[in-house]
């Protein structure tokens, strides 16, 4: 009895060293590994791994869960014959397809943010252009609301970016910029045609110019885009004032009441003070001139201008200075300026009115 | 040998007790997981969003130690640090939703906050476009702010939408935009009215 008790008692204790052994040589399950490439899909996805490399980070999630079900299996078999290769190459795989991911979307978030800014800047510098040559003629209702949408737009852009909410930055961007586009096309548009006179504005200026230095006497030159007064003395310019002129000054003047600033070349037929005006001071001019008369009597004939009469009392006169082209066709100058004008000129004195002295390619800075 | 096979029994029983006390934490896990996803209903992702990843590293890590504990031999296992873990994920939960909601309110705020300050800066826009002097001096002008007005009006409204959507960080960038237009028409406004009120001699 007690040999089979002593047997029984040596076969329990090799079993059990057995079972230690192969307990203590068995493989761990590699729960680092798998801590470590959580952490780091979890981080990639908190910086918006989703979003930049979203196949990428999704290929690494499902490389993850099937290391996570394969270690499941593996703890499900017998301690001694548990085998975590799979999980391991699961694993790396998973490590592998994060940092794909990492790299993607740091290169592109950069790649985004750079061409983002040069894109902010493009439509800033739009913006100010159309602002400063522009944002001041007589457009259409559309092309300022679409200027007015394409500034908000803009804005809101310039805030999501410095956020660095990149991909909000993108639609409202690219918004921004057609709507500013749009008004610019619709200001070139306009401007085109207006234009298309430049080399007759320059050859009147040239001619009052020339007038000015021939006769030793005082011309004036009125730009209407420069919104600018010139006064010329001695065919050198002497000074310059800021003017303002009809709403809708982008075009020569063609009937009564379209508000718009008459261009050619005319002289002085009264000066006015006193009672005589009530906008301080005025130089009532020769308009309509011949050219305006003949032109008006054409387009009568061709129906393109409502027969309203053509129009007449356009002056320079004071009143100016409010900073907007408010007149109903006439030239106003601030009171100040009138005075300092009054002095130089006289009954006769030439007062050329032109569209632009400069191109539309020099006023864009081209 | 009665004894020998009395102590055999008594170990057996003993053994047979301690491997069914050590059992997965499954109702823990269940709750964990739960409170995970509460947090995400109040967007801890978006505006706690560090927090919010350090939650579910805990989980992960609870969830591994319960598959470490499981490839263990039935009598050596032990839940008690995975169970710790996922009683931390809970609390911590609790902790990160009321973190979120704070700042979401802070946000939401913020955005309602500036909504009132760009509404009352649009109302004094109107009110200076009502007292602009009439006529035909800057007529088409005083048109043309009054249509910008409209437009940053309409962007207001997008932004209260947006407000009552909860999405409060671009009601920011919005209400921010809509504040930088309305202040320069302002400005545009008063220079145009001093300048009309100093232009004659």
């Amino acid at each position: 009895m007690k040999k089979i008790l002593f047997i029984l008692v040596i076969l329990l204790f090799l079993t059990l060293s057995t079972f230690a052994a192969l307990y203590i040589l068995s493989p761990n399950p590699p729960l680092s590994s798998l801590e470590l490439c959580h952490r780091s899909i979890a981080t990639a996805k908190e910086q918006e791994a989703e979003k930049y490399a979203p196949s990428l980070i999704k290929e690494a999630e499902i490389f993850y869960e099937g290391a996570k079900e394969a270690l499941q299996k593996e703890n499900e078999k017998a301690f001694f014959l548990r085998n975590y290769k799979t999980v391991i190459q699961l694993v790396e795989s998973a490590s592998s397809k994060t940092d794909e991911a990492v790299k993607k979307m740091t290169e592109d978030k950069a790649n985004l943010s750079e061409s983002l800014l040069k894109k902010l800047e493009l439509v800033s510098h739009k913006i100010d252009h159309f602002d400063e040559n522009y944002a001041d003629l007589p457009l259409n209702k559309k092309a300022r609301k679409d200027f007015t949408n394409a500034k908000l737009k803009y804005l809101e852009s310039k805030k999501a970016y410095e956020r660095k909410a990149y991909l909000l930055v993108v639609n409202n961007l690219d918004e921004a910029n057609n709507l500013i586009s749009k008004s610019v096309d619709a200001a070139h548009a306009h401007l085109s045609s207006y234009f298309a006179d430049l080399s007759k504005w320059k050859r009147w200026h040239q001619e009052t110019v020339d007038w000015s230095r021939k006769n030793g006497s005082t011309a004036i030159v009125v730009d209407k885009f420069a919104q600018t007064c010139y006064v010329y003395k001695d065919g050198k310019e002497i000074r310059r004032f800021n003017a303002e002129l009809g709403q809708n000054w982008i075009g020569t003047k063609k009937f009564r009441g379209d508000k718009a600033t008459p261009e050619g070349k005319y002289f002085i037929t009264k000066k006015k003070s006193g009672s005589q005006t009530t906008y301080y001071k005025a130089l009532l001019i020769n308009y309509p001139n011949d050219e305006d008369k003949a032109r008006y009597s054409a387009n009568v004939r061709n129906g393109s201008i409502p027969k309203k009469g053509i129009g007449n009392l356009i002056e320079l006169h004071g009143g100016g200075g409010k900073g907007l082209n408010w007149t109903d066709g006439c030239v106003a100058l601030t009171n100040d300026d009138m005075d300092r004008l009054w002095n130089y000129v006289s009954t006769g004195t030439p007062i050329t009115i032109v569209g632009s002295l400069r191109s539309l390619h020099e006023i864009n800075g081209k | 040998m009665r004894n020998l096979l009395k102590t055999v029994f008594a170990f057996a029983i003993a053994g047979v007790l301690f491997t069914s006390c050590a059992k997965a934490p499954e109702v823990e896990i269940t709750n964990a997981k739960a409170s995970i996803e509460a947090t995400k209903a109040v967007e801890a992702e978006r505006y706690v969003p560090a927090e919010f990843k350090a939650l579910q590293d805990s989980l992960n890590v609870a969830l591994l130690e319960v598959e470490n504990q499981n490839a263990k031999f039935a009598l050596f296992r032990s839940y008690k640090k995975a169970t710790a873990t996922l009683n931390n994920v809970m609390s911590l939960s609790e902790q990160v939703k009321t973190n979120a909601a704070t700042r979401k309110e802070e946000v939401k705020n913020q955005a309602q906050q500036s909504l009132a300050e760009v509404t009352t800066l649009v109302a004094e826009v109107k009110e200076l476009l009502a007292a602009a002097p009439k006529g035909k001096e800057g007529k088409e002008a005083l048109e043309a702010i009054q249509g910008d007005v409209v437009l940053v009006e309409s962007f207001l409204a997008e932004v209260s939408t947006l407000i009552n959507n909860g999405d409060y960080l671009t009601a920011l960038d919005k209400v921010k935009a809509a504040g930088e237009k309305a202040a320069s028409l302002k400005t545009e406004l008063e220079e145009a009215i001093a300048k009309k009120k100093g232009g004659r001699k």
